[in-house]
């Protein structure tokens, strides 16, 4: 009997654990709530931009050459496997295969090549030398039509140099400079960070084997760097025009970073859950120097996807800044319309990953810097509204509960 | 030692067992709806304060206690079923099935003098609501938990007709709350967790008079209680979560009050008024909690008793009972109170007759009321109870 009974007290046990699911789910207007869910937009009591007119170009994807609206860019190139010597050389080939232009010019463009005096590296355009290398050994030049589909190919008579290059590639190869006399044209090429490796640059020859020629092209490996500068004429400097216009930019090629100061601490409530946040940057598409133009320089090859990057310190005239390199790269502004902007997704994880971090203490943000994703990649300039305009202000939107109370 | 390790087994295990089954009791500040801790015995003649059986645990009246001779433990449960519909003709159903505790009474000196412990869970809340009044979001409320107490009672009954008893109660539980933000742009959801635990202090007093065999009268007050509870949440907001919350709690007295009148051996009447003062008793760091009522029951009915032949037909082995209840509950709906009513039955079977017996009970009634309240329901109870009698402390050899 008393094993009977245990047995019955399990089955009331696992009867009682048996919980029914229930068919719907009541309405009520009075639900228990902890607060209230608030909409808020904060704007920046600062903005400003800052240039860096040395950016590293290492892993941009594309080679530039041109110039355009006072831009310019050289490019530099290096072959690192060369053929061996055993065969006689019958003539080299350089390919440069097109992946989009800038401009509109009337007829053929030069394409000059000459051969770097100085050894160098893919972070050439940091350094001062490359943007004034001073007179080099002229090797070849070019005239092409300025289209973004033929591939160019340039004939490298010159055996000697090639010969040097595979003797010692080290202290003999330095390259080619590539230079482009153009006043309104930019050339932009695959480079050896192109995800297509099919259009890197190519060097292509063709050597005696057995009284035979035979074409190789097993060289296109190499390095390679765009130098880039700014050269405007006196009063038409676009970035003072626009600091002088109150306005914002985003560049690259000659890299600008817009800074956004928040005063955050005081502006959020210490009990707020963020939900998400979104930064809301309108763009003006007019021209900087000429608004009756459309922005000639917004680049519309550069992938339009920004970074939003967190400002843990600042001095007021932005000589000494902290960027905090925990906060990876997570959060893509990316263009919708006339403003660029986060996705949900990314307004939810730069809410609850950033902002949190900011109210719970983990974190300073003393600001954001919004820059291209790839700043070195090649001349683009997008014109932001900045705070004096009442329509089109940068603005962080949240999206929080504010929690007053407990439930008991 | 085995029934005592079964004990100890339910009482671990239904610790975590909370549940009910009723569209009321969700308000702010609020703890649910009150069940009168009645065995299934007491639930399906709707009184029990004034048992004096001998043979069973009283679970309105500890100094009851007195009466039995043998060691005796009773374990419940409890089926609930609800059917509602609101103002706007929305109907619901819900349903659970929960452990209501259990008692062991231990015979110190048989039919004088009695220790017992026991689990009873007093306020069981498993609730789901939505708010989808916001253009923002769909907001569910999950809460989920409950309130127990450990009791301790000590019975002595100095003469025949006079009993009373003594307890402490050790309180505690934990209710915890899921707060969820549907969003309604994205469809993702947004979520923040509390979690309330309980603890505090209680004393019990209880007394039975039978001063002849007609009739007996029964009546236990429960002193106010004062509980702590401490607020744990998971919000992500390290300000909020990182912060316990410590707060105070009361709960009302409560006072039992019961008679029965034995008709004969077999027929007897009785009639139970359970009140606790919820609308002033029950506060909140000493602040008073809106929307409360004083809870308020009345119970009536008859109990047809077992043959005492030992040889008899097995259907006058049996105890039928009935009664009818109503009141109201604690808490209140759309600014009134909850009336409820009903009718309740129950039938003893006996597994082993004197010793081992199994009791069922079915209850039929109605809460709330559409024309003061936003719900009204239709509920039925099936509990159960299991009680045995053993001897523990009897020398088998004098």
């Amino acid at each position: 009997m008393k094993d009977k009974s245990f047995l019955l007290l399990i089955l009331l046990f696992v009867f009682s654990c048996q919980e029914i699911n229930e068919k719907n789910i009541p309405n009520s207007g009075n639900i228990i709530d902890h607060g209230e869910f608030v909409n808020a937009i904060i704007y920046p009591d600062t903005a400003a931009f800052i240039i860096n007119d040395r950016v590293n170009t290492a892993n941009g994807i594309k080679l530039s050459i041109g110039s355009y609206q006072d831009f310019s860019a050289t490019s530099l190139l290096k072959f690192i496997y060369l053929p061996d010597t055993s065969n006689e050389l019958d003539s080299v080939y350089l390919h440069l295969y097109p992946e989009s232009i800038f401009g509109d010019p009337e007829g053929l463009v030069t394409i000059n090549l000459y051969q770097p005096i100085e050894s160098w590296d893919e972070s050439a355009n940091t350094e001062d030398y490359w943007h004034n290398p001073g007179t080099m050994n002229f090797i070849t030049s070019i005239e092409v039509v300025p289209d973004d589909s033929t591939t160019i190919i340039i004939p490298l008579e010159d055996k000697e140099l090639i010969k040097s290059w595979q003797r010692d590639t080290v202290t003999m190869n330095h390259g080619i400079y590539l230079q482009m006399n153009s006043s309104d044209f930019l050339y932009e090429f695959h480079s050896f960070e192109s995800s297509n490796t099919t259009y890197w640059p190519r060097l292509m020859y063709k050597v005696w084997e057995n009284d035979t020629t035979f074409y190789y092209d097993s060289t296109n490996i190499g390095l390679d760097a765009t130098i880039f500068d700014y050269t405007p004429d006196g009063a038409e400097n676009i970035f003072e025009i626009a600091k002088s216009k109150n306005n914002l930019i985003i560049s690259s090629g000659i890299s600008a970073h817009t800074l956004l100061k928040f005063n955050l601490k005081d502006k959020l409530p210490k009990e707020a859950v963020l939900y998400s946040a979104d930064l809301k940057l309108f763009v003006n598409d007019y021209n900087i120097i000429d608004e009756s133009e459309g922005n000639l320089l917004d680049n519309p090859d550069h992938d339009g996807s920004f970074f939003i990057r967190l400002i843990t310190e600042w001095n007021n005239d932005f000589t000494k800044m902290g960027i905090d390199s925990t906060f990876q790269y997570t959060n893509i502004l990316t263009q919708t319309d006339d403003y660029l902007n986060l996705s949900h997704s990314y307004k939810k994880n730069f809410g609850q990953f950033a902002i949190q971090d900011l109210i719970n203490g983990d974190i300073n943000i003393e600001g954001l810097l919004i820059q291209y994703i790839m700043d070195g990649q090649d001349i683009s300039v997008k014109r932001i509204y900045s705070l004096d305009d009442s329509v089109y202000a940068p603005s962080l939107n949240l999206q929080y509960y504010k929690i007053t109370t407990s439930g008991f | 030692m085995k029934i005592s390790i079964r004990i100890f087994f339910l009482i671990l295990l239904s610790n975590n067992l909370f549940a009910q089954g009723t569209i009321f009791g969700l308000e702010k500040y609020n703890l649910g709806i009150i069940r009168p801790n009645y065995s299934s015995a007491g639930l399906g003649r709707s009184f029990e304060v004034a048992d004096t059986d001998s043979l069973h645990l009283n679970y309105m009246n500890f100094a009851t206690w007195t009466n039995i001779s043998y060691t005796t433990y009773e374990v419940d449960a409890l089926y609930t079923a609800s059917k509602s519909k609101d103002s706007n003709s929305n109907s619901y159903f819900r349903d659970y099935g929960s452990f209501q505790g259990g008692f062991l009474a231990l015979p110190i000196i048989p039919q004088k003098f009695v220790i017992g412990i026991g689990l009873q869970p007093f306020i069981q809340m498993e609730h789901t609501v939505k708010d989808t009044i916001g253009d923002v979001s769909n907001d569910y409320t999950v809460i989920k938990g409950g309130l127990s107490r450990l009791t301790f009672n000590v019975s002595y009954k100095p003469i025949t007709s006079f009993g009373f008893g003594i307890g402490y109660e050790y309180n505690f539980g934990r209710i915890e709350e899921l707060y969820r933000m549907q969003m309604i742009e994205y469809g993702d959801q947004f979520d923040m967790n509390f979690e309330y635990r309980f603890g505090g202090h209680g004393i019990v007093t209880s007394a039975f008079f039978k001063p002849s065999e007609l009739y007996s009268i029964g009546v236990f007050y429960r002193l106010p209680v004062k509980m702590n509870y401490n607020i744990y949440s998971e919000t992500g907001n390290s300000y909020i979560d990182d912060e316990i919350l410590k707060k105070e709690m009361t709960l009302p007295t409560q006072l039992n009050i019961g008679a029965i009148v034995n008709l004969s051996r077999k027929l007897r009447l009785g009639a139970d008024v359970i009140y606790q003062n919820w609308k002033k008793g029950y506060k909140i760091e000493d602040n008073t909690i809106s929307n409360q009522s004083d809870y308020m029951r009345l119970g009536f009915g008859f109990e047809l008793k077992e043959s005492e032949k030992r040889f008899t037909s097995f259907f006058n082995t049996l105890n039928y009972r009935m009664g009818v209840f109503f009141g109201n509950q604690k808490v209140n709906n759309m600014d009134n109170s909850v009336r409820e009513y009903g009718l309740s039955m129950g039938v003893s079977l006996p597994l082993r007759r004197f010793i081992f017996r199994v009791d069922f009970s079915g209850l039929l009634g109605r809460r709330g009321n559409l024309s003061n309240n936003y719900y009204e329901e239709n509920f039925l109870q099936f509990g159960i109870s299991i009680s045995t009698n053993e001897m523990w402390f009897f020398n088998i050899e004098d």
